[in-house]
């Protein structure tokens, strides 16, 4: 009985997954996208605090979706959560700590004396910039494989550096997510902004459309031949949870071996690509509110064309392949699995609506507490910063 | 096992991490009560002015501490994977699960409620504020029970049993994991603590009033109230160190300053049973089916965290001697004995010192004239007695635990990553820079905040 239910566990788990993939995608893509954006906006010091004020309400509630996700992956797949903190900590160290201090700078921005706003731009523009460079350095390596190897007793070693995960291909995806999340961030603070900083957004919105759009061919042309992976001996779906119990390949194109088996699964990219199409053409049109939706659908078809091309991998390794992830042989146990699966069946859909209330009550009132119908007055746009 | 430069720099980054997040939790935890108390004697007896301008400041303090708290709980989410990846596969099959469920029903729930809450105050009629505040305390409260589950655990774990397949702890019935009988105690305990803290920071703020004492008196008087019955209630205790486990009673031995090393022939049978259950599992991996085989490791498994301790010893643990076994068990002895006894001994003090703090606080808030400049420094410096008190029982916890990251499950030691100690170094070197930024401006915006009376704080960013 639990060992026919563990197998749907595991896809219910891999589904959560996926969505808390792209609640991440979605939530902290606008913080990570739009402080991004502060080095190209901020050089006019209201326009920088328009987008600090837009952001800060929300910015606590999209640090603590990326702490779902991690908490989701230790619950459910703890040795994935496991080997991938470890092999990527170099980057998770930079990312995370920048994170931590976004935080109260964001949302306590104006209590800071002066001579520290100047600083704390700085970092949050950075932090932005590290975390949406950071997603896709950590999509690019696992695309391409992570190298490390697990001994008998599951033990991880990392052997790589760096300069492994800084390859040509994980850059490629870097700067990919990195157009993908300010092209989004843009798209949500010029829904939310007025005036010339919301002009100057928009500019800045369709082209980061145009440049995710190149670099997302460019990435789909590399991906069909890269080496992807495919697991040769039985897979073992009920089975106890064991990487070293199979025998994977490495070839070239592997990655689209699903889009084989299941065709239908082209409609992801594609959607992915129109909805960035539908993006740059909005904005250009001044459509905020549709633009942006634009932009969910790009996002979350991003998120899920990269999940699908994975399935059923979680984490492949380039140097001990049968030590790669998958979700048959890194789950939780059945019983910690189901306890997931069910918290997170209900918790997570309810969040996720709670999540949209949070964002459409309270982000706009913060502009001008309790006068929601008067947009916030900036200081006369200078004829410098129109398009 | 790794080298023990790296096991050490692994265990001050967590520790340091750590420390940084208990600095905000009994605030936020303790405050967001008080705050709601407060708010409903506003809401009940319309004398809002009395209490307005230590509310205020206090609110401000609370949004301070919530936003820190959450952010400083970004370090420790990463340390698991990052500098405890054996950790994490090995026991994050329970371990992770109540973080999980505290992410889910407890903390996402508190940052939602914290936006309208921080940010609402003036568009939210004042029955719905009041009910958002007790909804924000329900969630922080469900919260701590979630990671205080982890902590049980830890320290006294229940309802795992080893799976050979997937060489890892795994959950045998959740229900007996939920109601680990550690957790409810501990969950008080650290509430009560949690509300003392709390009204210690309350009574400075009503003691540095600017407007007045007068205006303070009533804040102080219910502060401190709260703070005596708080104190009183943490003497019950936590009861982890009175379970029936080798762990803890070598952790009561040493709080009770007795010689530990009468636990030592119950340690070497501990360390032989592991070892044996050991080679039991090593010849159950060559032959998965063979029922003897794998009902001598049933009956002998509890004991393999012991078999861990041998390996600095003897790395094939399946060989080790009398002379390594003995070894093994000296090193289940807490390494640091004398700060557990004086870490408890500094506990119990700073725990008198708190009630001085709370009853001297009551006498003077009945009294009409304002205290001295003297007696409010003195009353300063005692209100970190709380604090004091909560940190010094978190040593004795972590320090009583030791050698043990899961209490007899798993050596500390065992479940550090493979890292060189050029990594560890640049990992904590990385870490301690971003804590004192991040304590500097914690330090600063809570000047700024609980002083500045022109700021507003119903606005973020």
């Amino acid at each position: 009985m639990m060992t026919t239910d563990l197998e749907t566990l595991r896809l219910l788990a891999w589904a959560i997954l996926m969505l808390a993939t792209v609640g991440v995608g979605l939530l902290e893509g606008i913080s990570s996208g739009g402080l991004a954006l502060l080095s190209a906006v901020g050089e006019r010091r209201d326009h920088g605090h328009a987008l600090i004020r837009t952001l800060a309400p929300v910015a606590l509630l999209h640090a603590a979706w990326l702490m779902l996700f991690l908490a989701l992956i230790f619950a459910a797949w703890p040795i994935a959560y496991a080997v991938a903190l470890h092999s990527f900590r170099c980057v998770l160290l930079a990312m995370l700590l920048l994170l931590m201090l976004r935080l109260p700078l964001l949302y306590f921005y104006r209590q800071l004396p002066e001579h520290w706003q100047g600083h704390a731009c700085k970092l949050l523009a950075a932090s932005g910039l590290m975390m949406a460079v950071g997603f896709g350095l950590l999509a690019g390596n696992v695309l391409k494989g992570v190298p490390f190897h697990l001994d008998s007793d599951m033990r991880v070693a990392f052997l790589g550096d760096l300069m492994t995960l800084l390859n040509p291909f994980a850059v490629l995806v870097a700067a990919t997510v990195l157009a993908l999340l300010t092209m989004h961030g843009a798209s949500y603070l010029a829904l939310h902004t007025y005036g010339g900083v919301q002009l100057q957004l928009r500019a800045l919105q369709w082209r980061a459309g145009i440049g995710f759009a190149i670099l997302l061919v460019l990435t789909g042309l590399w991906i069909s031949h890269l080496e992807g992976y495919h697991v040769t001996s039985d897979i073992l779906t009920k089975a106890a949870s064991n990487p070293l119990a199979k025998f994977v390949k490495r070839s070239e194109g592997l990655w689209l071996d699903n889009y084989e088996h299941e065709p239908w699964l082209a409609v992801l990219p594609t959607l992915a690509f129109i909805a960035c199409g539908l993006v740059v053409w909005l904005a250009r049109r001044g459509q905020n509110y549709w633009a942006m939706l634009s932009s969910t659908v790009c996002v979350t078809m991003t998120s899920l064309t990269f999940g699908a091309s994975l399935f059923p991998f979680l984490l492949p390794s380039n140097i001990s392949l049968n030590s790669s992830l998958t979700i048959w042989d890194s789950s939780a146990s059945p019983i910690a699995l189901a306890v997931t699966v069910c918290a997170a069946g209900v918790g997570l859909p309810l969040l996720a609506i709670l999540s949209r209330w949070g964002h459409t009550g309270f982000a706009a009132s913060n502009w001008h507490d309790g006068e929601l119908d008067t947009p916030p007055q900036h200081p006369p746009i200078s004829s410098s910063t129109k398009e | 096992m790794m080298t023990d430069t790296v096991t050490v720099l692994s265990h001050w980054q967590f520790a340091l991490s750590g420390l940084l997040h208990f600095l905000f939790i009994p605030l936020t935890l303790g405050l967001s009560l008080l705050l709601a108390v407060i708010e409903s004697f506003q809401f009940e007896s319309g004398r809002r002015d009395d209490y307005q301008n230590p509310f205020g400041r206090l609110e401000r303090l609370f949004k301070l501490a919530f936003v820190m708290a959450l952010a400083s709980r970004l370090p420790i989410l990463l340390q698991f994977g990052a500098n405890g990846s054996y950790f994490s596969h090995y026991v994050g099959d329970a371990f992770a699960l109540p973080l999980t469920l505290e992410v889910l029903s407890g903390l996402i729930l508190a940052v939602l409620l914290f936006g309208p809450y921080s940010l609402g105050r003036n568009r939210l009629g004042k029955g719905w504020h009041l009910a958002l505040t007790w909804l924000l305390v329900l969630a922080m409260h469900v919260s701590a029970f979630w990671i205080l589950l982890s902590h049980s655990w830890m320290q006294y774990p229940v309802a795992v049993v080893f799976n050979d397949l997937s060489y890892r702890l795994e959950l045998t019935d959740f229900q007996i994991f939920i109601a680990n009988p550690v957790v409810m105690g501990k969950w008080l305990h650290t509430l009560v603590s949690s509300y003392a803290c709390a009204a210690a920071a309350v009574i400075v703020l009503a003691l540095r009033n600017p407007v007045g004492w007068h205006d303070a008196r009533s804040t102080a008087l219910m502060a401190a109230i709260t703070g005596l019955i708080a104190t009183g209630l943490t003497a019950i205790g936590d009861p982890t160190p009175k379970q029936a486990s080798l762990t803890q009673s070598i952790k009561q031995t040493l709080i009770e300053g007795d010689n530990p090393e009468r636990w030592l022939p119950e340690l070497q049978t501990h360390v032989r049973q592991g070892v044996e259950a050991f080679r039991l599992l090593e010849r159950l991996r060559d032959d998965h089916q063979d029922s003897a085989i794998r009902a001598d490791f049933a009956r002998l498994q509890t004991n393999l965290g012991y078999a861990w301790l041998v390996k600095p010893f003897n790395q094939q643990i399946a060989g080790a001697n009398d002379q390594q076994i003995e070894l093994a068990a000296q090193s289940a002895l807490p390494a640091w004995p004398l700060v557990i006894l004086w870490s408890y001994r500094l506990m119990i003090a700073a725990g008198l010192l708190t009630l001085v703090l709370f009853a001297w606080t009551a006498w003077l808030a009945r009294q009409a004239n304002a205290p001295s400049e003297a007696t409010r420094t003195r009353l300063t410096c005692l209100a970190a007695a709380p604090w004091l008190a909560s940190v010094s029982g978190w040593l004795v916890a972590e320090f009583g635990k030791q050698p043990w990251a899961i209490a007899g499950l798993l050596p500390s030691a065992s479940g550090v990553s493979a890292s060189t100690p050029t990594e560890a170094g640049i990992s904590f070197a990385a870490y301690l820079l971003a804590n004192i930024v991040f304590l500097a401006i914690g330090w600063h915006l809570a000047k700024a905040l609980v002083s500045n009376p022109t700021i507003n704080t119903t606005e973020a960013g």
